[in-house]
């Protein structure tokens, strides 16, 4: 079975064919041959009945005139047809009046046996028996009996037989040849769409169409392969025409990136050279820090010591006014030494970018109200605080804000004993954090001024200071990614506000603790 | 009071090389009323020679406390700080760096160069004089400092 599902359609349908034609035609012969036997059967029937008849006509005579041997010579004469193997004559009793044996093989055959019943004849085994009456002038005076072999019958069988299989044999070579050349019909498209598919396939050459030939479900098959590949071709054309447009965009994208690159090397290069200028820069502001920390105020220190001990050694000696001018000297001296710190913190808030620490503003505000402690015990300040929340900051950087902006609230304190109150809210991913007092605030148009450095709003008389704290406030909120600024009215209080962003920008750097001056202090 | 626990002659090497500043420290030893005799050197080459009791400083007596600033011409006080340190003849002898820096490098340095103490002088006389006799007090009369055989 699964060799012949193996086989090439075209052997199926030849196949096919033949063994339905082969199957119709022994179907036909056997019908046939049946019918040609019935016939002979009768055919012989009827002729060993004529014989019969024949017989009991011309022995009528001798039976009457009781003579066997005429009787048995007619009976010989029956030898002319060799099918009969058997004959006999009986007297009205029963008795066998005459009989004859074709062969002497047969004498112990027993002769026919009257058979009444079978006036008509039957058979027998391979014989045939027929009993006829034999009368004369219309009265019965015997019986005759033959018996046939059915030789003739046979013959007529194997005759047929060899004319059956002669003929089958035709039939069978003229319908393989016939099978065979009818079969393209319907395998030829069959195979060249087979053909064309396996070509396709093998050389992805969808341009490759399978020949229509005539409209049945083949034809529509062959069709609907071609409408197909007419689509993938088209696919394909668009498939290559898509991978062109890509590869023309890659190139030319990869153009783009390399110049981007090539910029980028150019901005990168440019990057380096200014970290490098500002690493160059930086140990100068380091040097300068470190001069301005040590070479700058051994001067001072001299000039303001022998000032005062050139007081001191002419002590009386001097006019008040001598001594004033004494006084000045040394209170320039100092000056300009608190003007010197504070400018080096100042530079320091910027070369020391801590990393940003997740911190309690709330604890970072009392680190600076500790430090403040002597000036809020002096001046009687009373500093309060809502709830702080935890900010990402320079811990150290933010000490430094909260002292400075409470220190100046307690400074420009009026009549009234100074209160402070420091807030926050958070909003808009930055933290806004405000310090409120009740001193004599000032006109909001310097607003922006007072966090220039060296800018000052008061008499250096009535209120000490060198004009730093405020621009290192503005520097340090900056320096976090957070604006400063401040509302205040003449005589009603200033409100100083700052904002630090939630999520600071990482920035890389040592951690450096750094005390820095303050203006309050 | 202090005076009577000090009976013994103080040894001090002051290394300044600016006379102004030289001279008002000795003024404030003098006030301090620290019984002492102060040499003083101008740089640390010389420094080095009269602790090491060379050239012209081979009779020079060993200091019991050096008072030394940082920035000398020659030799810098810091290399003058390692040196003494790091050598055993000498490195028993407290040296307290006295000078005008107040760099937190020059502090850290200093203590790691194993200074005794570090002290910036004041700006005003008076801060200063009070400095220098809470200094004596302390290395001349509080502590006890080690007996040198030479």
């Amino acid at each position: 079975m699964r060799r012949l599902a193996a086989l090439s359609i075209r052997w199926k349908v030849t196949l096919a064919s033949m063994i339905a034609s082969v199957t119709v035609l022994a179907v036909a012969c056997a019908v046939f041959f049946a019918h040609e036997l019935g016939r002979a059967r009768v055919n012989l029937g009827r002729s060993l009945q004529v014989r019969a008849d024949t017989i009991g006509l011309v022995s009528a005579a001798s039976i009457l005139f009781d003579d066997p041997k005429a009787a048995g010579e007619i009976l010989e004469a029956s030898r002319v047809d060799p099918g009969i193997v058997t004959a006999a004559i009986y007297a009205l009793d029963g008795r066998p009046f005459a009989t004859y044996r074709r062969r002497a093989s047969e004498e112990n055959a027993p002769v026919v046996a009257l058979a009444a019943d079978t006036m008509e004849g039957r058979f027998v085994g391979d014989r045939r028996l027929v009993t006829r009456p034999i009368d004369f002038k219309g009265k019965r005076v015997g019986f005759v009996a033959l018996e046939s072999d059915l030789a003739d019958l046979s013959d007529v069988k194997s005759g047929f037989m060899l004319a059956a299989l002669l003929v089958l044999a035709l039939c069978i070579g003229i319908g393989w040849l016939l099978a065979l050349q009818l079969q393209r019909l319907v395998t030829r498209p069959i195979l060249a769409l087979v053909e064309s598919a396996r070509t396709i396939s093998r050389d992805r050459d969808y341009s490759v169409r399978v020949v229509v030939r005539g409209g049945d479900e083949i034809g529509v098959l062959a069709r609907s392969f071609n409408e197909m590949l007419e689509q993938v071709e088209e696919r394909d054309v668009e498939l290559e025409a898509a991978r062109g447009t890509l590869e023309h965009r890659v190139a030319a994208r990869t153009r783009e990136l390399q110049l981007e690159i090539g910029e980028r090397c150019q901005v990168q290069a440019t990057l380096v050279r200014q970290t490098e200028e500002l690493t160059r820069s930086n140990a100068d502001l380091e040097q300068f820090a470190y001069v301005a920390s040590h070479d700058l105020q051994e001067p001072l220190r001299i000039v303001a010591s022998y000032t005062q001990l050139l007081a001191e050694t002419h002590d009386g000696q001097l006019g008040p006014d001598a001594e004033k001018y004494v006084r000045y000297a040394v209170d320039g001296a100092l000056r300009m030494q608190n003007l010197i710190s504070d400018l080096l913190a100042y530079a320091r808030v910027a070369r020391a970018p801590a990393p940003p620490q997740t911190v309690a503003s709330g604890d970072l505000l009392s680190r600076a109200l500790d430090n403040l402690q002597l000036t809020i015990e002096e001046s009687g300040a009373r500093v309060t605080h809502d709830e702080l929340p935890m900010v990402r900051c320079n811990s150290s950087q933010l000490v430094q804000l909260f002292q400075n902006l409470v220190g100046n609230a307690i400074k420009f304190h009026g009549e009234r004993s100074p209160k402070i109150h420091v807030e926050a809210v958070c909003r808009d991913g930055e933290t806004e954090f405000s310090v409120r007092d009740n001193g004599i605030g000032f006109d909001s148009k310097y607003a922006a001024k007072i966090f220039v450095i060296f800018q000052r709003l008061h008499a250096r008389g009535k209120y000490s200071g060198t004009g730093i704290g405020l621009a290192v406030c503005k520097k340090i909120v900056e320096h976090h990614g957070g604006r400063i600024w401040v509302e205040s009215r003449v005589g009603q209080g200033s409100t100083f506000f700052f904002t630090i962003p939630q999520a600071a920008p990482d920035r890389e750097a040592k951690e450096e603790v750094r005390h820095v001056g303050v203006e309050a202090s | 009071m202090l005076e009577s626990k000090q009976a013994k002659l103080v040894t001090i090497l002051l290394v300044e090389d600016n006379p102004a500043d030289a001279e008002l420290t000795q003024e404030g030893l003098k006030r301090a009323k620290v019984l002492n005799r102060l040499h003083l050197v101008e740089d640390g080459e010389e420094a080095m020679a009269f602790l090491h009791r060379e050239g012209r400083y081979a009779d020079a007596p060993r200091p019991d406390l050096v008072f030394l600033d940082l920035n000398l011409p020659k030799i810098d006080g810091r290399e003058v700080l390692s040196m003494v340190k790091a050598d055993p003849e000498l490195e028993h002898i407290p040296i307290v760096v006295l000078t005008s820096s107040d760099a937190d490098v020059d502090v850290m340095r200093a203590y790691k160069a194993k200074a005794n103490c570090y002290v910036k002088k004041p700006v005003l006389f008076q801060e200063f004089l009070a400095t220098i006799k809470v200094i004596d007090d302390f290395w001349l009369s509080v502590v006890k400092l080690p007996h040198d055989p030479a």
